[in-house]
This record gives C-alpha cells, sequence and structure tokens, in this order.
C-alpha cells in the first residue's frame, strides 16, 4: 500500500498545450538596454596545448591534414580563450549601476570567437551565446535564456560602442 | 555505474509520450513533477557527483592579444601575478553527477555533466547536461564558485525535452555520514512553441584544431557548490583520450542537398571533452539571413549525434528546436536536419 501510495504521488501527467505557451510567448516580449563597462580581462594562450586531432569523432572520423596554427607567433590562435568582466549600469552616464556582466570567448579558426555571455541583473541573469567578430567593434549574440525575471527569456542582444569607453547592450527579448 | 547503464536504468523509471501533439511526462518514480497551470511543469532531481577533473591553466595566462569589440580593452593589471587563493580566470573544471528521484538517492533518474570555466573572483560560466530517460535537458549560466546553491536557465533539450525553457535551482540536502552529499534540483520548465519548419542540410567538415591539456590537469582546487566535491580517486587514469578538460574546435561547409553544389553557409563546433570521450559542443550554424545557435553533449565513439538549438539571431532570432546528425555518405559529407520553432 504503501509503494502505491509513493508512486501515485510522484505521478504527475503534465499537459503542455502549444497555444498556450506561445500566448505567454508573446506576452513576454520586452526589451532591456544595459551600459557595460569592462572591468577585467584574462587571455588564455594555447600555444603548447594545440595539436593535430586526437581520438574519434562524430563527423565521419574527420582528421586535419593541414597545420592547425597558421602562424602560431600571433595569437590569438585558434583555442585561445578570452574572458571579460564588467560592470553593468542602467544609463549611458554610467551612474546607476545595475549589476556585473562576464563574457567567455574561445577562438575559432578566424578572428571568430564562440563567446558565452552572462549579465547578471537584480532582478535575475540574461544568458547569450553567439559568434564575436574581435576585428570589428559591435557583434549580436542569440539571447539563449535566463533566471529570475528573465527566466524564458529568448531573443537576440546587439552590443555597439558607447560613451565613456562603455558598450551600448539592447536585448530583444520574445 | 557507467553513463549508459545509468540511462537504461533511468528509463525503467522515466516514461515520457507524446499524446496527440502534447507532452505528457509521466515522471513514475524518477523524480517529483507538478504541473502548474497548463504550460509549464516543474521537475524535482537529486544530484550526487561522482567524479570531478579540474584544469589549472597558470601557464597559459598571458596579457590581452589582438584586437577585440569592447573598446579593446586591455587589463592594465598583470594577469599572471595570481595573489590569494584560485581557480582563476580561465581554470576549467569538468564535474560528472548521478541523479536520482529522491533524497534517498536509491532511485536512478539519469546523470549530468557539468562544464565549466572560471573567469573572476571565483565565479565562473557552467553548462550543464541532465541525461534522462528520454532525451537531455541543457542549463547554461554564471555560478558562483564561494556559494551553496545556485541558478541556471535552462536553454533546451533534446528527445522528448525538446522545444522546452525555464530555469534550474540547486540547493544541498542535508546528509547524513552515511549518504553522500548531493543536491536538490528544481527545474521549472516551458514549452516553446509556434510555426514549424526544418532546414535539410549536409555538413562536411573542413577543419580541426585539437587542444590537449594534459600538461593543466589537476586535483579540485577551490570551493564549489557540488557539497565542495573533489575526486578522491586519480582523474587521469583512462584508458584513451581524449581525457576530460581536452577540447576541440571543428569548422564545417554547409551545404543544401546532397550533391553538395548549393552552398547554405558554414558551421563551427567548439568542443570540451568530459568523462569517457562524452563531447559537450557548442555549434553555430551561420546560414543566409541569420545565425542558428545550439550545443548539445553527445559521444565522440558514435556516428550520429543530436543537440538543441538554443537559440539565433536574424531570422533564427529566439529559435528553439533539434538538430539531428545522421551516417556520414561516401562523399564524406554528413546528413543534419535541424528542426526549428
Amino acid at each position: 500500500m504503501r509503494r502505491i501510495t509513493a508512486v501515485s504521488t510522484v505521478i504527475a501527467i503534465l499537459l503542455l498545450p502549444a497555444a498556450a505557451s506561445g500566448a505567454s510567448r508573446k506576452a513576454a516580449a520586452q526589451k532591456v538596454t544595459l551600459y557595460i563597462l569592462p572591468k577585467a580581462e584574462q587571455f588564455l594562450n594555447y600555444s603548447d596545448a594545440r595539436q593535430r586531432g586526437y581520438g574519434s569523432n562524430p563527423f565521419g572520423n574527420f582528421k586535419d591534414t593541414s597545420a592547425t596554427a597558421k602562424n602560431p607567433r600571433k595569437p590569438p590562435q585558434p583555442g585561445d580563450m578570452e574572458y571579460l568582466q564588467f560592470n553593468v549600469y542602467k544609463d549611458p552616464s554610467l551612474r546607476q549601476g545595475a549589476g556585473v556582466a562576464h563574457i567567455t570567448c574561445q577562438f575559432s579558426t578566424t578572428t571568430n570567437a564562440f563567446c558565452d555571455a552572462t549579465y547578471e541583473l537584480d532582478n535575475g541573469t540574461l544568458v547569450g551565446s553567439g559568434m564575436v567578430d574581435f576585428a570589428t567593434s559591435s557583434f549580436q549574440l542569440a539571447v539563449v535564456g535566463g533566471t529570475g525575471r528573465y527566466r524564458d527569456g529568448r531573443g537576440v542582444l546587439q552590443s555597439t560602442p558607447a560613451a565613456h569607453g562603455a558598450e551600448h547592450v539592447a536585448f530583444d527579448l520574445t | 555505474m557507467s553513463f549508459p547503464s545509468r540511462m537504461r536504468a533511468a528509463r525503467r523509471y522515466v516514461a515520457v509520450v507524446v499524446v496527440s501533439g502534447s507532452l505528457v511526462l509521466m515522471a513514475a518514480s524518477s523524480g517529483r513533477a507538478s504541473a502548474s497551470g497548463g504550460a509549464s511543469m516543474t521537475v524535482t532531481l537529486y544530484a550526487s557527483p561522482t567524479k570531478e577533473q579540474f584544469l589549472n591553466h597558470a601557464d597559459d595566462r598571458a596579457r590581452g592579444n589582438g584586437s577585440n569589440p569592447f573598446g579593446n580593452f586591455s587589463n592594465p593589471v598583470a594577469t599572471t601575478k595570481e595573489h590569494g587563493n584560485g581557480p582563476f580566470p580561465g581554470d576549467q573544471a569538468v564535474f560528472n553527477f548521478n541523479l536520482f528521484a529522491g533524497p534517498v538517492l536509491t532511485k536512478a533518474a539519469g546523470a549530468a555533466v557539468f562544464v565549466c570555466t572560471y573567469n573572476f573572483a571565483h565565479n565562473g560560466l557552467c553548462e550543464g547536461a541532465y541525461q534522462l530517460g528520454r532525451g537531455t535537458l541543457y542549463v547554461k549560466g554564471p555560478l558562483d564558485f564561494d556559494a551553496k546553491t545556485f541558478s541556471l536557465a535552462v536553454v533546451g533539450g533534446t528527445g522528448n525535452y525538446a522545444h522546452l525553457t525555464g530555469s534550474l535551482t540547486e540547493t544541498p540536502t542535508r546528509t547524513s555520514s552515511r549518504r553522500a552529499a548531493s543536491q536538490r534540483t528544481v527545474l521549472s520548465l516551458h514549452r516553446v512553441s509556434g510555426p514549424r519548419h526544418t532546414l535539410a542540410l549536409q555538413s562536411v567538415t573542413t577543419s580541426e584544431v585539437f587542444l590537449n591539456h594534459a600538461d593543466d590537469r589537476k586535483r579540485g582546487g577551490g570551493n564549489n557548490p557540488f557539497g565542495n566535491f573533489i575526486s578522491r580517486t586519480a582523474t587521469t587514469g583512462e584508458k584513451s583520450g581524449p581525457y576530460p578538460g581536452d577540447q576541440a574546435i571543428f569548422t564545417f561547409d554547409v551545404y543544401a542537398g546532397a550533391k553538395l553544389r548549393t552552398r547554405a553557409g558554414s558551421a563551427v563546433f567548439r568542443c570540451i571533452y568530459a568523462f569517457k570521450r562524452l563531447g559537450f559542443c557548442d555549434a553555430i550554424y551561420n546560414l543566409s539571413g541569420g545565425t542558428v545557435v545550439a550545443e548539445g553533449a553527445f559521444s565522440f565513439d558514435t556516428t550520429t549525434y543530436a543537440m538543441t538549438v538554443t537559440g539565433g539571431t536574424g531570422r533564427y532570432a529566439s529559435a528553439a528546436g533539434e538538430v539531428a546528425a545522421g551516417l556520414p555518405t561516401s562523399k564524406k559529407s554528413q546528413p543534419v536536419v535541424i528542426g526549428l520553432v
């Protein structure tokens, strides 16, 4: 009896109607504007770690036959990483603090890098992911989720240069 | 218990059935679940850490190099003068967990893997995969390694957890001396829906860079919110690599048809190895009109793989869905189907 009761208490049938969630997705649309100012940076040079492919992979067991670093004396090279920490502000004059942000990037085979960005604000966190060209001054990332007020938040963020050495970050969430 | 055998055990308890287009999740003995309204649900699991691999990148830290889109910011302070206790920016850690349905840790519900990269002041970015009976849920976000609790974003899932978003909150449970440390994991989930469409593509691998971090593998350092778990056993004793913490970057040309005549774009994967050659990959497909961003954790000993679409830009903004790659063809190309919502 205890077993039946225990099982029955943990069995739940969860219906997720498409129409209902679609409607709430529209209702949650919002725009968020922030200004971020770099505070700290750390670069990791992986020149001692680069080598030819090793082990199996599910991409046809592809093995590269060419050199993996074309000009190893000129970083960043593929695999190198860059970490940045930012203070976050609500206003372009950078007076009203709003939290902190971190961007973690790993360089690909060009000046492009995989970047994950987290914006830790008073009422929740926004998470962005995507490719950033380090030779440019602005970029776009996908907003892939969040916590707190931004739970279920998805969309796009656009980062562009602003005054006082800051970046203007515009989130378009759906 | 190995990852695959734990997954088989989990399937005995988790039954997820798709009925008439709606997701019906029967969490029989696998984890407590409750519906909140018609469009969201809460799943509770208990995670017990089993393995950890720490990577000390002290020998790799350098001043900033090259340009960046953040005002070309370069740290004015020497970053290699490490004071106090690490981990320091760039260090990494890989954690494995067994998942259970209840706090007594007797009924297996799956397994989880976290790959974390430290940034500043013992904070880090973590990506996690919760491998349950009929699919995988992916989480991502910032984590304070000196804290006892944390919250992360649920960025998507595969299998019967496809199109789910939400958040995860993890708190330590009270432990007795006889029981392993565990964390109570509460997943608040919500389904993304909308018009569906499919991209049928072929990918051809064009380059790979492998990063062998053998010189960086160490025992765990510093605190962590997983009960301050540190592996007691040697973490470098696996029989064949790649080993936890090693990384690989792959580039691909992407075509619209099997004849590989119509170029559709390109793709880049960045993968970090966890235990037993499980690769945790971030993927970006650069296609006409925008990018599709995906991530997935899959064995590098297999020939096919699946990932979750976590978002996108341009015409793919706010996208959710799945990436499914089939067996490579004789032309070395691989069919890739991206299902988008």
